[in-house]
């Protein structure tokens, strides 16, 4: 009997077979966790997702589907070892009975066994993974000339596994494939490595066979003659016990699902790219901001199906500039059948067309809000106002210098600004023009022509979903609206008007849940990674026949920031879509819902924003932020952070708390985080519950 | 970048010792320890060099 041998990786297997080449003639290998390894702990994990897509196909309760298969597969085994052959049981076999099983009626079994098939060949080639060390291996002995075949105890057939090894890029390597399935014997009793010597008319000692399993690999390869290697990779072994355990722990639910699921995602993503040097945006995209969008993005598909099952289906989904950008993007690489649309609105193009009927006083105070406000010339750029014409009636009314900022809002001068009919004459001009340009916009991109549509948006006020209904109601042909923002936090307005809804998927202050709202801390970066690389809508205009949008100047100072940011936004987005990807697969495989993963994602978003890293606040400080209401203003993510020192003076450190866009950036140079916490604890305690 | 179960209670604390909710990202002290409990069992009752030895004194 030959040596049974215990080699730790294939580094080692090369080692021990190089002296020895000459007296072999084949090299068998086991596939499934020696060549290939899974993402996900459990095989079976790929089987109950192909049940719940074979429910969702057929309307049959994914249990029952699952114990079909369970009964068929047990009744086809039992056959087998009748037939004296080993427990053994065919996939093509199984999906014939299994079907029949489920489906009366004949003329559509062969449909539903291509849908099963396919769907099965899917989600297994989706789970595994080459190993990068075992494809290194396998092309060294195609060097030395030497054959290798595939030996697999599994239950789908020959060709299926060569089909699965072709999808992986490896089927060339192999010059033979024996599944127990197909001969209905197994490794684990012998025979079919016996069977396997007999078809290629070798003895034992002519063939090396590598696996996994110390008794089907190793043990009964040597009792035929064949030299056994079991393959004993610790760290694999570690890996799958922790992919197990983290299996289990889902099944209790919280944030134990969320973690399983991005452990997976993780995992997938590592033996995919752990090669890949990547940059410091790339990996905050992939590994923070992925994880957010992806569970928003996920949401969304939820939404839109439940309003299709509910047979009011949303007939058209517009992406809203310049942060629905990224969320289109995402959209398009889904099967997402509704037709989607970006479009260019901005808050800016909104509110002056909402100057159509004049301004008014509420109006006009929206522009004092920012900090940097220039008094009149701010009311003029956020309504997109004619500052050369209202400037002399300003004078009129005391107003010496028009940029002077207005900290007094109850000031009579702006009263009687307002109340001049001049004023109001001039105003309502530029506004119905506004209006009618933005309403030809609106009619172009079909925003009239449906029923029910759907505005796709970052948050957080839902300005411009209020603005539209508010400007456009009243025409009939309006739609039902519905808004799906990644945080909806309605600071603004409280009444969005009949049927006009708006739902934040990641965090929704309506819900008032706490620890949900935390991209609410830190708005800008949420907003830096979905945003577009064009500047600004600021207004339409007529160009051959269609209106279209007019964007900020690139020579504007804050789109001067804008642009040199776009590098790091780019690459922040390309790790975001990179995430998705595997996100995707995941979710096929895992079927959780989006509520089973956000209560982890939310989690992972506190760390991220009250929790950052040095490098975090280094590298994400270099950002600026623009908004789009009109302002020419950037707005730098973090100030100067804090020392031990500040905290003699608590007054002016409060002060820089409440001005920082990033509060929690600030303590960066404080280690432990116990400053974050501190800060986190006493922020929550002023903040509505 | 995947978080541990001691690091997401933490960060709950925030909310518990503030505005008395923390459950959302919270594991659960129970689940927390089942987590823990296992993965020391786990490290201490090594099973795959139970298996690693069995397989070498079969060797011998």
């Amino acid at each position: 009997m030959p040596d049974k041998l215990i080699l730790r990786d294939w580094q080692q297997i090369r080692g021990w077979l190089e002296p020895r080449l000459q007296g072999v003639r084949l090299i068998s290998l086991d596939i499934f966790d020696t060549v290939l390894g899974r993402y996900v702990g459990d095989p079976e994990e790929v089987q109950r997702a192909v049940c719940r897509a074979v429910s969702q196909r057929t309307g049959i309760d994914a249990e029952t589907v699952w114990q079909a298969r369970q009964h068929v597969e047990q009744a086809l085994r039992a056959e087998a070892i009748q037939a004296g052959f080993d427990h053994e049981c065919r996939y093509s076999s199984l999906l014939a009975r299994w079907v029949a099983a489920l489906e009366k009626e004949e003329e559509h079994h062969y449909a539903l066994k291509h849908f099963i098939l396919q769907t099965e060949l899917d989600l297994e080639a989706a789970t595994l993974y080459v190993k990068h060390d075992a494809q290194i291996f396998m092309a060294w002995v195609k060097e030395q000339n030497l054959p290798i075949i595939a030996m697999s105890d599994m239950y789908l057939d020959g060709e299926l596994l060569c089909e699965l090894l072709r999808r992986k890029g490896i089927v060339d390597y192999f010059s033979f494939v024996y599944v127990s399935a197909d001969f209905k014997l197994g490794k684990y009793s012998g025979r079919l490595f016996e069977k396997m010597l007999q078809v290629n008319g070798l003895e034992g000692k002519d063939v090396v066979h590598i696996g996994d399993n110390p008794v089907s690999d190793r043990r009964m390869a040597c009792r035929v003659g064949i030299q056994g290697i079991w393959l004993y990779e610790k760290a694999e072994l570690r890996r799958r016990e922790r992919q197990t355990l983290s299996a289990q722990m889902a099944q209790r639910g919280g944030i134990w699902v969320g973690r399983h699921f991005f452990e997976c995602v993780a995992t997938r993503m590592q033996q995919q790219d752990n090669l890949q040097p990547r940059s410091f945006f790339f990996r905050y995209g992939r590994e923070v901001l992925g994880p957010a969008f992806s569970v928003f993005m996920q949401g969304l598909q939820e939404r839109l199906q439940q309003q299709a099952a509910a047979e009011q289906p949303i007939e058209k989904l517009l992406f809203v500039a310049r942060d629905g950008f990224l969320f289109e993007r995402l959209y398009r690489t889904t099967a997402g059948q509704i037709p989607s649309e970006y479009v260019y609105l901005s808050r800016r193009v909104i509110t002056a067309a909402a100057t159509a009927e004049g301004l008014s006083w509420e109006q006009t105070i929206v522009a004092f809000y920012n900090p940097k406000q220039h008094g009149l010339e701010s009311v003029c750029k956020v309504y997109g106002l004619p500052q050369e014409t209202l400037q002399p009636l300003a004078q009129q009314h005391g107003f010496e210098d028009f940029a002077a900022p207005i900290h007094q809002w109850d000031d009579v001068r702006l009263h009687n600004f307002l109340n001049d009919q001049r004023v109001q004459t001039i105003i309502r001009r530029e506004g119905q023009k506004h209006r009618a340009l933005l309403q030809r916009y609106l009619e172009q991109v079909g925003f009239f022509a449906h029923q029910r549509v759907a505005l796709v948006d970052i948050g957080w006020n839902g300005t411009v979903q209020k603005f539209l209904k508010q400007a456009f109601g009243q025409r009939a042909d309006f739609p039902v609206l519905h808004g799906y923002y990644f945080a909806f936090v309605p600071k603004l307005y409280a009444d969005f008007g009949e049927n006009n809804v708006c739902e934040g998927i990641v965090h929704d202050s309506r819900r008032g849940n706490a620890c949900e709202r935390i991209p609410a801390e830190f708005e800008e970066i949420f907003e830096q990674g979905a945003r577009s690389f064009e500047a600004t809508t600021i207004a339409y205009r007529e160009a051959n026949g269609r209106v279209v949008p007019v964007l900020k100047a690139d020579s504007a100072p804050d789109r001067q920031a804008e642009l040199a940011c776009n590098p790091l936004v780019a690459q922040m987005q390309q790790g975001i879509m990179h995430h998705w990807e595997h996100f995707n697969a995941v979710q096929q495989l895992t079927g959780y819902s989006s509520q089973q993963l956000l209560p982890y994602v939310h989690g992972l978003l506190e760390r991220a924003v009250v929790y950052p890293t040095s490098e975090e606040t280094r590298e994400l400080t270099q950002l600026v932020h623009t908004e789009d209401f009109g302002h020419d203003h950037v707005l730098a993510l973090a100030n100067q952070s804090v020392g031990w020192g500040d905290l003699l003076h608590p007054r002016q450190l409060l002060r820089r708390l409440e001005l920082s866009a990033w509060r929690y950036a600030l303590f960066d140079r404080i280690p432990t985080g116990m400053a974050n916490f501190a800060f986190r604890m006493a922020y929550l305690h002023t903040v509505k519950k | 970048m995947v978080l541990s179960p001691l690091k997401l209670f933490g960060y709950a604390l925030a909310f518990r010792f503030s505005s008395g909710r923390g459950r959302c990202f919270s594991p659960g002290i129970k689940a927390m320890l089942v987590w823990y409990g296992t993965r020391l069992r786990l490290l201490l009752l090594d099973w795959s060099a139970a298996k690693w030895w069995r397989g070498w004194f079969e060797a011998g």
